[in-house]
């Protein structure tokens, strides 16, 4: 099944309604859909690389790496910036932390830790906060607090397919 | 707190390529409910406050919305002008244990997620009518409006929960 890549993917932000409940449901669910998907997968099944593509671990590994932009993000929104801090697009962080030399247990561990944090800085977020508003650096776009939160739900989806398609490939 | 379902504005005409995102979606609510109910006693999964429903009943009526949907799938493939209406009221789970629910729930949405699948590529987007929105949904379209219409019910169950916690 062909799937959209992620820097081709299109968001739309024109939603008025207040969903960030729902938004903050997805984010909560993450780590515990990650472990259910890696629960029979094998460390040494987790580092392979497939045509020099992240392995199942430097997925897992990224999504940690990104959580400190998406809260430095939340900050950029609240402190009333126009625009919010860009990411690194090369992802040097990954690339450069061999996440490969990690348990998967540990890094299941450390994604949902550090969600867990993002979760309780974002609960409290009041009506108020949760509709400021900063421009995203590469969509151009304003983003609210609560697009910018879908957004990262949209990026957690991707790296979940991402993860299942390796491990269907290597299944298989 | 989660605002009336019946009150969204949902938009469609979602890519084919979407689709393994909101099958993905899907196919997570299984285990983000597991982890919601485990550990709570029946008193509070069976518990109706105010006259809402219970948690086994939104987990029940979201088990149901997926033979609604199953259904859905085909008649969008074989070109039915308007689809099946939805399921509104959910049986009374209150009396069947959790697991029973759960196990319901699990089979109908991997039943579905394996039908999502096997759909070929040309029929992806064949449109049908939705009967209460009054507007043309895909089987792409209908995946993503079931994710959204799960996490809605996921925040009801948190509601639940929490009224109970603080009792």
């Amino acid at each position: 099944m062909e799937r959209t890549k992620w820097f081709d993917r299109k968001f739309d932000f024109d939603f008025t309604q207040n969903i960030f409940p729902s938004i903050i449901d997805r984010l909560r669910g993450a780590p515990a859909r990650l472990d259910e998907k890696l629960q029979n997968v094998s460390d040494d099944l987790a580092n392979k690389k497939i045509n020099a593509a992240w392995s199942i671990k430097e997925n897992i590994g990224h999504l940690i790496d990104l959580e400190p932009l998406w809260m430095g993000r939340l900050d950029d929104i609240l402190a009333g910036k126009t625009d919010l801090r860009a990411a690194d697009l090369a992802n040097t962080k990954t690339d450069e932390a061999d996440h490969n030399r990690r348990k998967i247990k540990d890094l299941l561990k450390e994604f949902r830790a550090v969600r867990s944090a993002t979760i309780k800085m974002i609960e409290p977020l009041t009506i108020e906060q949760i509709y400021m508003s900063a421009l995203h650096p590469r969509l151009k776009t304003p983003m609210r607090t609560m697009d910018h939160f879908l957004f990262v739900a949209e990026h957690d989806d991707h790296h979940l397919v991402t993860i299942h398609t390796l491990i269907q490939t290597q299944l298989s | 707190m989660a605002m009336p379902w019946f009150e969204r504005n949902l938009k469609f005409g979602y890519p084919k390529e979407m689709l393994p995102f909101f099958l993905e979606r899907l196919e997570g609510t299984i285990i983000r409910i597991e982890q919601k109910v485990k550990g709570i006693n029946d008193k509070t999964l069976s518990s109706k406050s105010n006259g809402k429903w219970s948690i086994k009943e939104n987990i029940g009526h979201l088990a149901e919305v997926d033979e609604i949907a199953n259904k859905r799938i085909d008649e969008m493939i074989i070109g039915a002008e308007v689809m099946s209406p939805a399921v509104f009221e959910p049986k009374d789970y209150s009396t069947w244990p959790i697991e029973e629910v759960l196990a319901l729930f699990s089979r109908n949405r991997l039943g579905n997620i394996k039908k999502y699948r096997s759909i070929k590529d040309t029929d992806l987007l064949k449109p049908s009518l939705h009967p209460r929105l009054k507007v043309m949904m895909t089987p792409v379209d209908l995946a993503w409006f079931d994710a959204e219409h799960d996490d809605h019910h996921l925040v009801k169950i948190n509601e639940i929960l929490a009224q109970f916690s603080k009792r």
